[in-house]
C-alpha cells in the first residue's frame, strides 16, 4: 500500500509490515497500525503511523545505550501480544530529541515490546522501577563510536 | 469487588493516608494514573520533535514512490 507521510512523502509499505497496537499508545489510542522504517548505520528508526501520516515516533534499541537494561515482560503484556518463544520479542523504546540527535532521551519506563512474528505490539508500563522517561544517550560511547 | 474477579481491600488507615490492596488476574493492568499521564506527556513531546530531514536519505529497504 502506499502510505502518505508528512515526513517521508509518499512511501510504499508492504501491509505484511504492519504492527498492530491494539490500545494504540498513551496519548495516542486511536491509532493502532504502524511500521517500523529502518535507517541505514544508525541505531534509530522510526515508528510511522499509517493511520495518520503526520505521526512518527524516532525509536531506538534501548540494549544499543544501555547494555544492562532489564525488566520483566507483565504477564498482561506476554498474553496479548501472545508471546511464547523469546526470539520472537523485540523491544525498542521512543526517543524524544531535542535539539538534535546527541541530546536523545529514552523512555525505558515505557518499552515497546513487539511480537516480530505476529506483528502485535504494546507499549508497557513499568511499575516498580527505577528507569524513567528521560535517559540520555549521549555519554554512550557507543552512539560516537558505532562507525 | 469490581466484576467478579477484581477485589479491592482496604489495607490500612493512617490518618493522611489509605493503603488499598487490589487483587486482579494477571490479565489486567493495574496503573497509577500519575505514571500513565506522564507516559502520555512522554509520546506527545517525543511525537512533535523535530527531525532532521538528512535522516530521509538514509531510509533503507524502502521505496519512494514518485
Amino acid at each position: 500500500m502506499i502510505l502518505e507521510t508528512s515526513r517521508f512523502g509518499r512511501l510504499e509499505v508492504d501491509q505484511t509490515d504492519t504492527i498492530h497496537f491494539e490500545h494504540g499508545v498513551p496519548g495516542f489510542e486511536e491509532y493502532k497500525r504502524y511500521v517500523i522504517l529502518e535507517l541505514e548505520d544508525s541505531p534509530f528508526a522510526y515508528l510511522q503511523c499509517m493511520d495518520q501520516g503526520e505521526l512518527a515516533f524516532i525509536i531506538a534499541d534501548p540494549f544499543f545505550f544501555f547494555p544492562s537494561y532489564e525488566f520483566s515482560i507483565p504477564q498482561s503484556a506476554i498474553d496479548e501480544l501472545k508471546l511464547t518463544q523469546e526470539e520472537n520479542v523485540m523491544i525498542r523504546s521512543i526517543v524524544t530529541v531535542r535539539n538534535n540527535l546527541e541530546d536523545a532521551t529514552l523512555n525505558l519506563v515505557a518499552p515497546l515490546i513487539i511480537n516480530r512474528e505476529l506483528k502485535l505490539a504494546k507499549q508497557v508500563i513499568l511499575s516498580n522501577t527505577n528507569y524513567t522517561t528521560r535517559h540520555a544517550v549521549i555519554n554512550h560511547s557507543n552512539f560516537r563510536g558505532g562507525d | 469487588m469490581i466484576g467478579d474477579q477484581v477485589e479491592i481491600t482496604i489495607l490500612d488507615v493512617e490518618s493522611d493516608m489509605i493503603r488499598l490492596g487490589i487483587t486482579a488476574p494477571r490479565s489486567i493492568e493495574i496503573l497509577r494514573k500519575e505514571l500513565y499521564a506522564l507516559i502520555r506527556q512522554s509520546n506527545l513531546e517525543s511525537a512533535e520533535q523535530p527531525l532532521d530531514i538528512n535522516q530521509l536519505k538514509q531510509l533503507k529497504r524502502r521505496k519512494k514512490v514518485e
